[in-house]
């Protein structure tokens, strides 16, 4: 195995180039997450002082079953979000590929648009579509002479209802990322295979999804936890109800944060689902890499 | 040495701009005391607040800046969390009588007998005095207490129906039946987000809320609890109620626009009503809240809140804070009228010599629900409960879990009961009752 060796400039040119990073990663991930781990197995405030108790704030909120159901309600999340927007964003952005300019810079900007507002908006927005008595969605339905719905005060749809929201708010991130990835497959490889006679789901199976892993890997990451988080919209859209149906696990701590008058269990609660997505994201890593490496 | 120089004059520049602008602070050299407060819905209630906290600064000799700050009040538990957590929380903050004493419990306020005079706690109200008092001190000022529960209704809707206003929980099934129509929900029950707290005026009806007085045991299996399930269960299934509420418990809309013949809401909403809605005025009545076999008078149909000023426990300027909370709340008399006034007088006072100068008061003392509130509802209101908030949480969903999941009324409140017996082996809640 040989050692690279770098030129002193180089080191330098990296040190600056990566100290910024460094220092906001330190100030605002690394250390809160230490003072995170201390002061969860704390109890007290500014104001008593505070006292060691081990585990028991982890253990509190372990046998609460109002953790698992929100736990749970961010697994619903995620499965109701992440496959539809990774494979609409995909066919999205298979659609731009093949368009010519101008429409594809059209279809780009209003694809993106949702992005820049604001997750409040977007809530306001969709409230107003799923409205009971005069949303435009059960407008509609009565058309059609179907019953109204109480599309965010119903349990068996709420979350539904949020998802929906949340998938297109981020669907325009989702596919710029997905769109580059797909430039990024060198078109001879698609040359070649139609050479070698293969149809459009070979050269799919073969070339494109290869060829886009990475950037798979990274959105089924990042698209995984920003959705197990998912906080902004079901507290603009239902607070968490109806029957804490859409209440992933932030807002659980949140609810913590807000109601309990020491907060070595928001604390413990928050340091739990830090670790459930790190051990989670880890896992999506190690198998990408590893499949990298069979390569 | 000409860049070094210039830099030297950036900084004193700098320095000087920086000094400048703290002399032109309002509080310029004097203390600052900060006193943050919800912004209470009504505007001449915020307009209050400023002129007398102005009128404070302007004829005080303590050399102290009382610095008002109103916090949104969907953010109001969390930035004052955030900042006694930080140690940097306002000297002087709005409570509710529900969290004071739980929060004192946790060291988070100041006993303020040491620094209002004795004649400002003798004129309190004995059950004031119950709900700001831990271990023989105070550790709230009350402001105003006001009462959680009351039917609001269209006169016109209900003579046009030839439906009376009903007094117990099936007049108010039948009543809300009879008057739904195409347009119009016969009764805005309490909104979903709401739930948990606004339902404490039905279950005070029952004399006491969902824990006994050691906080040992649940106090929810029982027939008082079916009922109110039941009553709950049938307008909502049935429809006679908004499947979605069109506004929060706080505001009278719905009623006042018409989309609703009855609403069930606290007292404050006759402001918004006096102030807002002039013209439907003339067309809401009020009653009691219903009870379960319709006896509304002499006895408990609603629960009792409110809000008063308290002391940081680390306030760093206890006396000159103390100073003014006895200005604003325990003082001239004047100034606390002026602020019933700006409510629209719906909310009371827990101070008895207010009230009686109130009594004297042309205006208020003519006031007809006022004088339906100090008679019929007020004397006879239970102070709201002290105990975690998830229980009273818990309450709600098991109540929503009938109409919302089809969970039988049996099944939730048995399911209700284990977990409130959970919370209390889990937080340790018996025999820590801070009131009894």
């Amino acid at each position: 195995m040989t050692k690279i060796k770098y030129k002193s400039d180089q080191v330098k040119t990296a040190i600056i180039a990566l100290l910024p990073s460094f220092v906001l990663l330190t100030t605002f991930a690394i250390i809160p997450i230490f003072l995170s781990l201390s002061s969860s197995t704390l109890e007290g405030n500014n104001y008593m002082g505070f006292k060691f108790v081990g585990f028991s704030n982890y253990l509190k909120v372990l046998t609460d079953s109002n953790f698992w159901k929100s736990f749970l309600v961010g697994f619903q999340y995620v499965l109701v979000i992440v496959p539809i927007q990774l494979v609409l964003a995909f066919f999205l952005a298979s659609l731009i590929i093949k368009l010519k300019q101008p429409l594809q810079s059209i279809i780009k900007v209003c694809i993106y648009v949702p992005c820049i507002l604001s997750g409040i908006v977007v809530g306001a927005i969709f409230m107003y579509l799923y409205e009971y008595d005069a949303g435009l969605i059960n407008t509609l339905l009565k058309i059609f002479n179907v019953d109204k719905v109480a599309w965010l005060a119903d349990p068996k749809t709420a979350l539904v209802a949020v998802g929906i929201a949340s998938i297109w708010a981020g669907l325009g991130y989702v596919t710029l990322v997905m769109l580059g990835g797909l430039l990024d497959i060198p078109k001879d490889y698609y040359e070649a295979a139609s050479l070698d006679g293969a149809n459009i789901w070979q050269k799919f199976w073969h070339v494109t999804l290869p060829g886009i892993k990475n950037v798979g890997a990274y959105l089924l990451i990042s698209c995984f936890v920003s959705t197990f988080q998912i906080f902004e919209l079901p507290f603009i859209m239902t607070g968490g109800g109806p029957l804490d149906s859409t209440m992933g696990p932030i807002g659980y701590i949140y609810q913590h944060f807000s109601y309990d008058t020491t907060l070595g269990f928001t604390y413990a609660s928050s340091v739990l689902i830090a670790l459930f997505l790190a051990v989670a994201s880890s896992l999506v890593f190690k198998l990408v890499n590893s499949s990298r490496s069979q390569e | 040495m000409k860049k070094s120089r210039l830099v030297m004059v950036g900084l004193v520049l700098v320095g000087l701009s920086t000094l400048n602008s703290c002399k032109n602070e309002p509080w310029g050299d004097k203390t600052r005391i900060v006193f943050w407060t919800p912004p209470f819905p009504e505007q001449e209630t915020r307009d209050w607040l400023v002129k007398y906290t102005d009128k404070y600064n302007e004829i005080n000799t303590d050399n102290v800046y009382i610095d008002l700050l109103f916090i949104a009040q969907d953010a109001w538990e969390q930035t004052l969390k955030t900042s006694q957590a930080t140690g940097d929380a306002p000297q002087l903050s709005f409570e509710n009588y529900a969290d004071i004493l739980r929060k004192t419990m946790s060291g988070l306020y100041m006993p303020l007998d040491d620094y209002l005079p004795e004649n400002a706690f003798a004129d309190l109200y004995e059950n004031v005095n119950e709900m700001t008092m831990e271990n023989n001190q105070h550790y709230i000022y009350p402001a105003f207490t006001e009462p959680y529960s009351m039917l609001f209704y269209r006169k016109s809707m209900l003579n046009a129906a030839g439906v009376t206003p009903p007094t117990s929980w099936e007049e108010m099934y039948q009543a809300s039946k009879v008057l739904t129509t195409k347009d119009r929900y016969g009764i805005q029950l309490i909104p979903s987000a709401q739930l948990g707290w606004a339902i404490w005026g039905f279950q005070a009806q029952a004399g006491h809320y969902l824990l006994n007085d050691n906080w040992d045991a649940p106090l929810v299996n029982d027939s008082f609890n079916h009922s109110l399930f039941d009553v709950w269960y049938r307008i909502n299934k049935e429809e006679y109620t908004t499947k979605v509420a069109q506004e929060s418990y706080t505001m009278i809309t719905p009623l006042a626009t018409g989309k609703v013949a009855m609403q069930l809401a606290g007292s404050w909403v006759i402001g918004q009503l006096k102030n807002d809605y002039p013209n439907v005025l003339d067309d809401i009545g009020y009653v009691p809240c219903p009870t379960i076999d319709g006896i509304v008078d002499g006895v408990t149909t609603s629960a009792m809140g409110g809000w008063g000023m308290a002391m940081d426990a680390h306030a760093e300027n206890p006396v000159e804070a103390g100073h003014f909370i006895n200005y604003l709340l325990a003082g001239d008399t004047n100034i606390m009228l002026e602020f019933f006034k700006s409510t629209g007088y719906s909310k009371l006072s827990g101070r008895v010599s207010v009230d009686e100068y109130m009594k004297t008061a042309p205006e208020s003392a003519n006031d007809p629900f006022r004088k339906f509130m100090v008679e019929k509802i007020a004397p006879y209101s239970l102070a709201e409960p002290i105990y975690i908030w998830e229980i009273s949480r818990d309450y709600a969903q098991a109540m929503e879990s009938t109409y919302l999941s089809n969970i039988s009324i049996d099944n939730a409140l048995k399911a209700l009961d284990k977990k409130i017996k959970d919370y209390i082996l889990a937080n340790e809640l018996a025999g820590t009752n801070p009131q009894k």
